[in-house]
């Protein structure tokens, strides 16, 4: 039995050894924030005179940051509440009925799992335009919700498919419609894969990259990474104003991720177990 | 003929609560992914009105298209290069997560931390360590390797590997999760009847942890390979397919035929085409896996 603790130990001293040194790049970005030019000239790892903000000051001043930040949630969050909605809504029937078109209905909408966004790019680039979508919140909303359905609905159906029916249908019986009995009886018990879902889509939404810079490039709609990725363009040789912007484009996530990361970590695993 | 129309009547109701969900679906992401076949038996640049149906031209065209063929080939090794060491590198960090260490949460949570910074951000925080004068060569000539220093994303020798490493740091966490989450569904009996029988270690890990994990080792082998199929982000902030074409891959050549060169159609050919290996992958690989699922 010691034998097996001394062992243990051991594994854990060189567990966090990797841990260290795997998150290295990460203190060498935040370091760098609160360095002098001189001291950035120096060795890379050394920990940073003083705490000095005025890097950050400045960024946040020229990356406009509580306007982009405002923006990125707003998008992210709208797009995802639509989500939930919309394909849970989906996932219901195709959950719960058999039949050639339910099952028709599944398929053709987690098919656009394996589509590459970029096969839809081009026309959707030009429909998008004619219909004067582009640099819009509706617009960016639209396609968020578009391209996330279909692991949405897999996701929802797949976990629907795990639960009984006997509370909707004692809803149905005390004369509920369809639509009530929805939202009193199955919306709220399928608040794991709602969850799982929220993860999944708010973490791609926040991080999207090329849909953004397609459709929401305009100085009035940027998102944080397109912010980031115009700002890293101006002032590509300016490394005291860039580690400041990527410390500050990552740190809403980070504090989310803090708080909830039991969560995250969680609905990932559940996300992807019950596919 | 009551029931009959009440049956009809239910399924409207269905259609109702599927209708919107549909709708978006079909035409902002469905719609012009067909549109997109259709383009790519045209000629169609961009920016003219007009364009010339022209069959499969453009495919025919592809197979002799040497930076097609390039973009190809580093798509493959890239792909295989990920599945192979993120989930090779996944189990073991699974496996000595999932053990009886203190720390475990929190180090699981310090493994998984890169999974959700942007691409963006990954890829400036690397392209800084790997360049010329950058922290690794640093440090590499601190231990006294200054043979080995490099320059990592600008030498076509050794930018697809970098850019492997790089997608390695950040999702090797997320697949991690995903195997810890398995293993905590084996049963502990099974551990205790091997004890009995006086298995060791590896024995246990080949019996009954390995053939047990196969879900997940099906979902992250899957998982991995799309992602890398369709990896855009990191590759175009880091080496935007350079340094000749090293790191070319099938979605930077598509981005850069349609927006740079215009070539509408023949970009999305390259996207078509894309799509069936996608398609054909995703398809060999959960036959094959599912199929081991369920020796196991």
């Amino acid at each position: 039995m010691r034998e097996r603790t001394g062992r243990q130990v051991l594994l854990e001293i060189v567990m966090i050894a990797l841990a260290v040194l795997f998150i290295i790049p990460l203190y060498f970005v935040v370091s760098m924030t609160f360095k002098t030019p001189e001291e950035m000239a120096g060795f890379p790892l050394s920990l940073p005179g003083s705490l000095n903000f005025q890097n950050y000051a400045d960024t946040w001043k020229m990356m406009r940051f509580p306007f982009v930040l405002a923006n990125t949630l707003f998008i992210t969050v709208s797009s995802v509440f639509v989500l939930i909605i919309l394909g849970s809504l989906a996932a219901y029937p195709l959950a719960r009925k058999t039949g050639k078109t339910y099952n028709f209905l599944y398929i053709y909408f987690t098919a656009g799992i394996m589509v590459p966004f970029q096969l839809a790019m081009i026309p959707l680039y030009r429909f998008v335009n004619t219909l004067h979508l582009v640099n819009t919140y509706h617009g960016a909303v639209l396609i968020y919700t578009a391209i996330n359905l279909p692991l949405t609905v897999f996701l929802f159906t797949g976990f629907l498919k795990t639960t009984s029916k006997e509370l909707e249908e004692a809803a149905w019986i005390d004369g509920c419609s369809k639509f009530r009995a929805y939202w009193v009886a199955v919306f709220p018990i399928i608040k794991p894969a709602t969850a799982t879902v929220a993860v999944l889509c708010s973490l791609s939404t926040w991080n999207e990259f090329l849909i953004p810079l397609l459709f929401l490039s305009d100085k009035s709609m940027r998102t944080i990474t397109i912010e980031l990725y115009t700002f890293v363009g101006e002032h590509v040789t300016n490394w005291s104003l860039l580690f400041p912007g990527m410390v500050l484009s990552v740190i809403p996530l980070l504090l989310v991720y803090l708080f909830l990361q039991k969560y995250i970590i969680k609905g990932i695993a559940a996300g992807s177990v019950k596919g | 003929m009551q029931k009959w129309s009440l049956a009809k009547k239910e399924h409207l109701v269905w259609a109702a609560f599927i209708a919107p969900a549909f709708l978006i679906y079909t035409i902002i992401f469905l719609g012009p992914v067909i549109t997109s076949f259709y383009y790519s038996m045209t000629n169609w640049n961009g920016l003219y009105k007009t364009m010339d149906f022209v069959g499969l031209r453009n495919f025919i065209e592809l197979t002799s298209d040497e930076d097609f063929l390039n973009a190809l080939r580093n798509t493959f090794w890239f792909t295989l290069f990920i599945v192979i060491f993120q989930n090779g590198l996944a189990i073991p960090l699974a496996l000595a997560l999932d053990s009886k260490i203190k720390t475990k949460s929190m180090l699981r949570a310090a493994f998984f931390v890169p999974a959700i910074l942007s691409p963006l951000v990954v890829g400036y925080t690397w392209s800084y360590i790997f360049q010329p004068n950058g922290l690794l060569n640093v440090l590499l000539g601190k231990l006294g390797l200054t043979a080995w220093q490099q320059s990592w994303l600008g030498d076509p020798k050794y930018a697809l590997y970098s850019l492997v490493v790089i997608v390695l740091w950040q999702y090797v966490g997320y697949s991690m999760v995903i195997f810890v989450a398995n293993l905590q569904t084996i049963p502990a009996d099974y551990y205790e009847a091997a004890d009995i029988d006086g298995a060791g270690g590896w024995r246990k890990f080949t019996a009954i942890t390995f053939p047990l994990m196969a879900p997940s080792l099906t979902i992250n082998v899957v998982l991995a390979s799309i992602g890398s199929l369709k990896a855009f982000d990191i590759i175009y902030v880091t080496t935007k397919g350079g340094p000749y074409h090293a790191t070319e891959t099938v979605t930077t050549l598509l981005y850069q035929k349609a927006f740079s060169e215009s070539s509408f159609g023949y970009g999305t050919a390259i996207g078509v085409v894309m799509f069936f290996i996608i398609l054909i992958i995703s398809f060999l690989q959960i036959v094959v896996l599912r199929r081991r699922e369920v020796g196991a």
